[in-house]
């Protein structure tokens, strides 16, 4: 990867054993030294709270994992979000009291456009009738880059592989991303400027309400718009496209063997305040009676909510036995800490309906286990075509790169059937008909889409286990 | 046709446009002649080509007196903002130790709240 680097160097009164201790300590020291990971080791996934606004607040998370580590002399952190790029500590001993510590940055076009469009700056890219352009509309920084962390690699693998079968319409086709940062005015704006940039179809990876914001503001311009993954349903139709888990389908899934193995039937609902959570509780409430269960309580909290203090009270003194989690990104990770930091985990079976592979490993895997999920893709399926094409994800991404789970699975095979929409349509059917009818065999198996808001595919119903998700059915 | 973010990652993935940017960011404003004086084995034509992508970049300004054209950082240019910025932000990644932080040990524990 070519690059750009910039460093800042200084001394520091202490031993270069005592400051490599100190990273990931919380000791109040500075951004980076009070990474949040559960083990400085590689592979360790590292959490970073970088201060972007005046007087250091207004705080971004900085999504990667430790790549290299030489105790006393180095830690190298490979991220993916809000940009890509690499940080590196060096620690050389000047004496035995004080280290001279290094900390440099590389990062690459796309991570300095990022840093350009955050501090303001206009990022217009003008229109190139030489490529054909696809967008992808996802979130790169608050509570929703959590489970986007991999979207963005697995849209330019997706991309990859159609420009090596000759592109589309006889040009090379050019990803560009925009970033919602979770916030659906921040959706609109940056949907209209992949239709102005001469996109020809967005693929969101963005929340429902980013998802409606970004389809009020060009869904009427003529080119697809497609949300690939987990959704509520409904806003489907002319050229927008609603595939992905539904949570009824998801519920349904899961909710006989949770009971069965809670013993009991009464649940508790959590979920963060927007529209999927709102759908995915109503629908969760009927699949639940279905089942033969009732819903005792429920709870929602606003995007972006750290502290589940008064949620977790609330839960014992329901005295539910299953929990239904529609908390997403950082909130679930947060919440599903404190559940176990709090002696929780046993009391109640838990099922989240967003708790992606990245969700799950930075919860971490002794905070999650046990924690249900159902989606129709799993890192961990054991197939043919899954273990080929993770295979492929890691050739190209090395194996720093994040797991890829059902929300990035997802982004590949929208722009692969977009892209067989794209070779089959003609004069007399349109691109996003063929959408309608799209059918294929994917990492997850066969999916085929009926109408403009659903994908037919088989749910899988997994458990948090040791080092990864432990499939039950399917 | 190319995004600013395109044309100014190509400018500084160059290492004569770098060195350039070093002799810049320690003078105030300089020559086209000066620069090349300055940087050897590098042709008087190769660096105003590299100049002129510097400066089609946004990286740098050009001002014309006389036969002499003077080049400059701008100061306000989307990219050096966005340099200046991510230089801000690693400043403040270093350590900043206080009498509690040496004398205490750090916590073995690892916790974070994601």
């Amino acid at each position: 990867m070519a690059d750009v680097a910039l460093a800042a160097r200084h001394e520091v009164p202490m031993s270069a054993h005592d400051l490599f201790d100190l990273f990931g300590a919380q000791a109040g020291a500075s951004w980076l030294f009070d990474a949040r990971c559960d083990a400085v080791i590689p592979g360790a996934p590292v959490t970073l709270s970088v201060p972007v606004g005046p007087d250091g607040g207004d705080p971004i998370d900085l999504l990667g994992r430790i790549s290299r580590c030489i105790p006393g002399r180095l830690i190298e952190i490979v991220h993916d979000q809000p940009w890509q790029g690499v940080l590196t500590i060096k620690l050389t001993a000047v004496d035995a009291g004080t280290t001279r510590v290094t900390v440099m940055a590389n990062l690459d076009e796309r991570g300095l456009a990022w840093i350009m469009r955050r501090r303001g700056w206009p990022h217009d890219l003008p229109e190139d009738h030489s490529v054909h352009r696809v967008g992808l509309l996802t979130s790169n920084s608050g509570p929703g880059a959590v489970y986007t962390v991999a979207c963005e690699h697995l849209a330019q693998l997706a991309v990859d592989e159609i420009n090596t079968e000759g592109g589309l319409e006889g040009r090379r086709v050019e990803l560009v991303v925009g970033d919602d940062a979770t916030d659906p005015g921040r959706a609109a704006l940056e949907a209209r400027h992949l239709v102005a940039a001469g996109c020809r179809v967005i693929v969101a990876s963005v929340t429902s309400a980013s998802f409606e914001a970004a389809r009020r503001a060009v869904g009427k311009t003529g080119i697809p718009l497609i949300h690939p993954h987990v959704n509520e349903g409904g806003g489907g139709g002319d050229q927008v496209v609603r595939w992905g888990e539904r949570p009824i389908d998801q519920v349904r899934a899961v909710a006989h063997t949770v009971m069965r193995s809670a013993a009991g039937r009464r649940w508790y609902l959590v979920g963060n305040n927007y529209s999927w959570a709102h759908g995915a509780h109503r629908a969760a409430t009927q699949a639940i009676d279905e089942a033969g269960g009732v819903v005792v309580a429920s709870a929602q909290v606003p995007l972006g909510t750290g502290d589940f203090t008064a949620v977790l009270e609330d839960v014992e003194r329901s005295g539910a036995d299953c929990v239904l989690s529609c908390l997403i990104g950082s909130d679930e990770v947060a919440f599903e800490r404190q559940v176990s930091e709090a002696g929780l985990r046993s009391r109640w079976e838990t099922v989240s309906l967003a708790l992606d592979e990245s969700s799950r490993e930075r919860i971490g895997n002794e905070a999650a286990r046990g924690i249900w999920a159902v989606f129709g893709y799993f890192q961990d399926l054991d197939t043919p075509e899954n273990n080929e094409f993770l295979q492929r994800y890691r050739n190209r991404f090395g194996r720093w790169a994040p797991p890829v789970s059902s929300f990035s699975e997802s982004m590949y095979e929208a722009f692969l059937l977009y892209a067989a929409a794209v070779r089959s349509s003609g004069l007399d059917t349109s691109v996003t008909q063929h959408l309608y009818t799209a059918h294929a065999r994917m990492p997850r198996g066969l999916v085929s889409s009926y109408g403009p808001e659903a994908l037919r595919q088989h749910l899988y119903v997994a458990r948090s286990g040791t080092d990864g998700f432990r499939l039950i059915t399917g | 046709m190319r995004s600013l973010a395109q044309e100014a990652f190509d400018a500084l993935s160059d290492p004569t446009r770098r060195r350039i940017l070093q002799h810049l960011s320690e003078d105030q404003e300089i020559t086209a002649g000066d620069i090349a004086d300055r940087i050897t084995g590098v042709g008087r034509t190769a660096i105003s080509s590299h100049l002129r992508v510097l400066r089609t970049s946004g990286l740098i300004l050009e001002r014309r007196e006389g036969r002499y054209r003077y080049y400059s950082l701008d100061p306000e240019g989307p990219v050096r903002d966005a340099l200046a910025f991510l230089q801000g932000i690693l400043g403040s990644a270093l350590p900043t130790v206080h009498e509690e932080t040496e004398t205490e040990r750090p916590q073995q524990t690892r916790r974070r709240t994601g």
